[in-house]
């Protein structure tokens, strides 16, 4: 209970502040934010596109560990898990990619690139929509939960090169890409100020909050699914 | 922001109301 009123409390604040602290070029005081010279008012939305998308590699992590679980243990309850993961994983994604589309159109001039990142977290959507397809194709409990196990960890195994290397080894217009003469960014190098630091660091917290809640309330709700299903 | 704050705050409610409503179908469950 009190991590669901922290998470309220903490989420609500990051939505006011992150979006209405005023914005400087020389900021004087605690509560102004400073001008990114070629990012201004869109640098606000980098307090909800990156904890989106590290919430989808850390969600797709967790379905790997999960599905390795049910592989060793053959317990459908870890399937549930790793299903479950996959799932919230795959809604952050598309989160990354609205909020990461939307920036797009206002900085680069449109919403779609085929930047590498743009590209990686493309072929991510297509790999884990594959993954659910798959588990909609097979009828079998513990065929489904044995393939689609196997499937998420190869799956997984993609998702650092995906994320991490292949945008940094090619050029391109995220921050961070090969011959990108600033650097990581502020995000990566930590060069933002301290007051957006706060902003962006619970925000971090609160979306990891959101996905345990979401995580555990999905679980229980497969678990009453399949207790009335063997019932009825 | 009043848009992505009412956004966020349905969310937060329907988790909260999907929330207890799992609750009372676990505690018929184990009865």
């Amino acid at each position: 209970m009190a991590l669901k009123i922290i998470l309220g409390i903490l989420l609500t604040a990051v939505i006011v502040f992150g979006f209405g602290l005023p914005m400087s070029l020389h900021p004087q005081a605690w509560y102004e934010l400073p001008v990114i010279p070629g990012l201004e008012e869109k640098a606000r939305i980098i307090f909800f596109h990156v904890p989106t998308a590290w919430l989808s590699v850390v969600a797709f992590l967790t379905s790997m560990v999960y599905a390795i679980q049910y592989l060793r243990k053959r317990d459908l309850a870890y399937d549930i898990r790793s299903s479950a993961a996959a799932g919230l994983g795959f809604m952050f994604c598309i989160l990354a990619t609205l909020t990461g589309a939307v920036w797009a159109k206002f900085n680069w001039g449109s919403y779609w690139n085929w930047d590498p990142r743009e590209t990686s977290i493309f072929v991510l959507l297509l790999i884990y929509g594959a993954y659910f397809s798959l588990r909609s194709a097979v009828e079998t409990e513990e065929k489904r939960a044995a393939l689609s196990s196997a499937y998420s960890i190869i799956a997984a195994v993609t998702v650092p090169f995906f994320i991490f290397i292949m945008p940094r080894i090619m050029t391109g217009l995220h921050p961070g890409a090969k011959g990108d003469p600033e650097g990581a960014g502020p995000v990566v190098e930590f060069k933002m100020s301290p007051n957006m630091r706060i902003i962006f660091f619970s925000s971090l917290i609160a979306f990891t909050l959101l996905f345990y809640w979401m995580f555990t309330l999905r679980v229980r709700t497969a678990q009453v699914e399949a207790h009335n299903h063997q019932k009825g | 922001m009043i848009i992505v704050l009412a956004i966020w705050l349905g969310i937060y409610v329907y988790l909260f109301r999907l929330d207890s409503r799992v609750k009372k179908l676990e505690q018929q469950i184990r009865k």
